[in-house]
């Protein structure tokens, strides 16, 4: 059964429909919001309320000049020292969807694209695909693989800067003689596993190539950067913020060259690729084995919502009537998996199991704002959508106080099922591994359990590395995974390469379509990913005029406050639990734990933080950008 | 089990299939030594299909940040016959802001001509005079740091947008700089200017809206690395801002000793096009300066631009500076 929560049910045809006798299919029961603080005081009495346990406040506020901010207000239990409370705080209205209200629909590639300034493509792409669909073209071959390395290459950005500069330093020497010194010294006692392949003798060498600004893991991260924005400005003419992403492929002038620098750049990714698994596998196993409470850093249930990225030139027609066939021929698979069990890779099915509350965030319910009437009941196939689906979304701002009973934050709370869902480059592997749709090619092999890949040779030689579905999905994991990314992605562009190669070999060389902007009245969709995972554009035009757009990233869901069902949001529930490992007296707690909890998921919005301990203030940096926002 | 793709042996890498030998035996090619498409014996097609037919898109120029970098951008908004603000029409008036434009410059010339393929090249949102193919080592750099569609804080792009249409030395590189700072870091290292000036609106909150402030990069303090690590962390996480941008390229010298910087203080950041009155009049004194800046004898000191010209972000009040 696809649904467990929603309304929905399927024939004997596999066809949707909403269960029979339900006057209010989609009512929302509002519950109190959990509060794990009160409850453990509760569960610790009999009948009265115990002692109150040595609870901390611990709030990491930003202070930002431009763009968006995370705010994360935790509970720590000093007496059990973990985490007992977290809610998280998107600080930042965005916008964008009151800006493209009106708009000529194209404007929304441009305009879109700077919702993220680390994704400086992913939103113009899934923009152009949304687009596509409305206006009914269908880009050639070429455009289609174009598109895809561009994509390739933007991840080669995403991934090297978040685990070399953001997430890296947490495990610097720098920070870990600090916190744990036990462990620097452990650590240099320690030979790196994978020193052969990366070059760092032993694990303390690596912690310090984590150090920030001087290290080599850092610093090689930092270059890697650019080579990455070298390949998407082949493929693109320019990054961030294309301007050559258009509904129907792309319009950048190709050659002969542009593929051959392309494929020269991607070399130098494979090596890079080879090293970062040992890298992270090295530190990451470490760290789990010096103290195995680290796998409760950061943890939380397996439940994960991907959108599919990188389309089949030879399946892709941007017709919604045939998502389900695109979508699972993506080199990436769509899915959602719920308690670590794949439970669709339909993209119709996803689509439809989305819903968005406000319950907790400074926005006003629009179904309760206009006269009741939902806009749209089912999707161009029949399949039922709620009132709280993103083509019946209305984006109504209402700053208020903040009140972690009311409303704290200006994200939403996006729920597949009514279920609060995590994404991630780890999550696209995991549906890829299980879903084991991967067409048929040298380099990479879905085995269910995990992803088999094979790297070229380059300057190291021809390597196969293994990812395996983790058992716990927790902080380590997460980076681990995200190393492992830079590989997936990597066999994933050769593979496109190979492609293009192959269509510009036969002369179909053409990478865009032409088209006419629709008069009358259009929905469409556009679903991508970014280097974080599920991304989506939910489109309404008519007379040639955006009446809707709405933008879903994926820290909206990652960053979620609190459900009307009282669920807390995946950043919120992996804090909870999360255990305070610092060998240090309570007053010298630092929070790194809880600050690897949070980084692990590469959160978009930028903030610098104020870590207040109780004895003042530390000032401390959390990564991102304003894609969270609305 | 795994086989190859038709595509891999098109590519004519010499790859063996064995389909009961699994991702290993695959062999897949060694990217030093896989020829190149153009290695391969096959030619490709000799003309290059551009993309054609595609219907222009309601901006006749490319898109965000190269909208405000590719042509003038007028000051004043212009409604669409729909009420809805037209970013096709609002570059339609970009002729006659351009013609304003060359009216108040002191050395107007006709505008030169763009050149895509260079465009590509020099990367995000690059803007350079004719001739700009010179541009390497040596160089002078005058670089324009903006928000896009924040009114004021899009100066530096928008400056840049409208001194592109005037001659300029042919040693001086005009470009669109509104990038993350690692970004504009990798940009200067490439480049190796042996002169830069950086342009942008800073709301420093310290002077009036319209205030011009000039300083040179060897009067700042160095930056602490702990607060480098975190403009770092803030710019790859998106944030352009012209000041993460002096203290990155400076922690890892990109940029020339002969840096300067000269910031108006805006007063307006309400999403939106074109600038205040006060930063509108800060426009043609700011082309002042960077005509000085970039025309000053090799050696001379940065540190004493001709008095009336520009105000000193030393002074407290924004005041003149000798």
């Amino acid at each position: 059964m696809c649904f467990k929560n929603l309304p929905i049910v399927f024939d004997d045809d596999g066809k949707a429909r909403l269960r029979d006798g339900m006057s209010d299919p989609y009512a929302v029961a509002v519950a109190e919001p959990r509060d794990f603080v009160r409850s453990a005081q509760q569960r610790s009495s009999a009948g009265a309320l115990a002692a109150p346990p040595r609870l901390r406040e611990w709030s990491i506020d930003p202070v930002t000049r431009v763009a968006g901010a995370l705010a994360v207000h935790t509970v720590l239990d000093l007496e059990t020292r973990k985490a007992v409370e977290a809610h998280s705080q998107a600080m930042l209205f965005r916008g964008y969807e009151i800006i493209l209200k009106g708009r000529d629909p194209r404007d929304a590639i441009d305009i879109s694209s700077r919702a993220c300034g680390v994704c400086g493509g992913v939103h113009a792409t899934v923009s152009s695909l949304a687009i596509e669909m409305a206006f009914g073209i269908q880009p050639p071959p070429l455009g289609v693989c174009v598109r895809n390395l561009g994509e390739v290459a933007e991840m080669f950005y995403d991934h090297p800067l978040h685990l070399g500069l953001l997430a890296g330093p947490d495990y610097s020497t720098a920070i870990v003689s600090v916190t744990n010194p036990e462990l620097v010294d452990l650590a240099a006692k320690t030979l790196a596993p994978h020193a052969d392949v990366h070059g760092y003798v032993t694990i303390k060498d690596l912690m310090d190539g984590f150090n920030p600004l001087e290290g080599s893991v850092y610093l090689e991260a930092l270059e890697y950067t650019r080579i990455a924005r070298k390949m998407c400005t082949l493929m693109y003419g320019k990054y961030p913020h294309p301007s050559t992403l258009v509904p129907g492929g792309v319009s950048t002038t190709v050659s002969t060259t542009t593929f051959n620098e392309y494929y020269a750049n991607l070399g130098l990714i494979f090596d890079y690729a080879k090293r970062l698994a040992g890298i992270w596998d090295d530190i990451c196993d470490f760290f789990l084995q010096a103290d195995p409470s680290y796998s409760e850093v950061g943890l939380r249930p397996s439940n994960l919502i991907q959108t599919g990225i990188w389309d089949d030139p030879s399946v892709y027609d941007a017709c919604y009537s045939n998502i389900d066939a695109w979508g699972q021929a993506r080199y990436s698979a769509p899915g959602i998996i719920t308690e670590g069990e794949l439970i669709t890779t339909k993209l119709t099915e996803i689509n439809m199991g989305i819903e968005e509350f406000v319950e907790h965030s400074y926005y006003e319910d629009w179904t309760t704002n206009g006269n009741g009437s939902v806009r749209f009941n089912a999707d161009e196939l029949g399949n039922p959508l709620s009132p709280y689906h993103a083509w019946n979304k209305e984006t109504i701002p209402r700053p208020q106080g903040k009140n972690f009973k009311e409303k704290y934050s200006w994200d939403t709370s996006p729920r597949w099922d009514r279920l609060s869902m995590e994404t991630g480059v780890y999550g696209r592997m995991w549906t890829t591994a299980m879903a084991q749709q991967l067409p048929d090619n040298p380099y990479i092999e879905a085995t269910g359990d995990g992803l088999r890949m094979l790297l070229p040779a380059h300057d190291l030689p021809e390597t196969e590395l293994f990812w395996k579905i983790p058992e716990k999905l927790n902080a380590f994991e997460r980076n681990r995974g995200r190393a492992y990314g830079v590989a997936f992605t990597a066999v994933i562009g050769m593979i496109c390469l190979m492609q293009a190669f192959e269509y510009w070999r036969k002369g179909e060389t053409s990478v865009s379509t032409s088209f006419k902007v629709p008069r009358d009245e259009r929905v469409s969709a556009g679903f991508w990913e970014a280097g974080r995972g599920y991304l989506t554009h939910h489109m309404h035009m008519d007379k040639g005029r955006l009446i809707n757009y709405q933008i879903n990233t994926p820290s909206t869901w990652n960053a979620s406050p609190r459900d009307p069902f009282g669920h807390p949001g995946p950043y919120e529930e992996a804090i909870v639990g999360t255990p305070i490992l610092e060998s240090v007296a309570d007053d010298d707690i630092k929070g790194i734990d809880i600050l690897r909890a949070i980084r692990s998921f590469d959160p978009c919005m930028p903030c610098t933080t104020h870590m207040d301990t109780g004895r003042g203030v530390i000032t401390r940096e959390v990564n991102s950008c304003g894609c969270t926002l609305e | 089990m795994r086989v190859h793709t038709g595509v891999m042996h098109a590519a004519g890498d010499g790859t063996s299939h064995d389909p009961d030998s699994g991702l290993r035996a695959a062999q897949t090619p060694d990217t030093r030594s896989l020829p190149f498409l153009s290695a391969s014996g096959i030619e490709p097609p000799s003309a290059i299909e551009s993309p054609s037919g595609v219907e222009p898109a309601s901006m006749p120029i490319p898109a965000s940040g190269d909208v405000a970098a590719s042509v003038p951008i007028p000051a004043s908004g212009v409604e669409s016959p729909s009420g809805v603000e037209s970013l096709s029409a609002r570059a339609s008036a970009a002729g006659d802001v351009a013609k304003r434009w060359q009216e108040l410059s002191h050395e107007a010339t006709a505008l030169p001509e763009r050149d895509e393929a260079l465009d590509t090249l020099l990367g995000p949102g690059a803007l350079v005079k004719s001739g700009r193919g010179e541009a390497g080592p040596g160089c002078t750099l005058v670089g324009g740091i903006g928000l896009p569609w924040l009114r004021d804080l899009d100066f530096g792009t928008n400056w840049l947008a409208r001194a592109a249409t005037l001659s300029w030395p042919d040693d001086v590189v005009l470009e669109d700089l509104s990038y993350a700072a690692h970004r504009a870091m990798h940009r200067l290292q490439e480049l190796q200017p042996a002169r830069v000036v950086l342009l942008g609106c800073m709301p420093r909150g310290e002077d009036p809206a319209g205030t011009i402030r000039r300083y040179a990069l060897a009067e700042l303090d160095e930056p602490d690395p702990d607060e480098v690590h975190e403009r770092l962390g803030e710019a790859v996480g998106g944030i352009v801002d012209l000041d993460h941008t002096i203290a990155v390229c400076r922690h890892w010298q990109a940029l020339p000793h002969d840096t300067v910087v000269i910031e108006v203080e805006p007063a307006e950041s309400e999403f939106g096009w074109g600038f205040s009155q006060p930063v509108e009049d800060a426009v043609s004194k700011v082309l002042d300066m960077v005509r000085y800046e970039v025309s000053r004898s090799e050696g001379s000191t940065c540190k004493n631009p001709p008095r009336d010209v520009f105000f000193d972000r030393s002074s407290p009040s924004g005041g003149e500076s000798s």
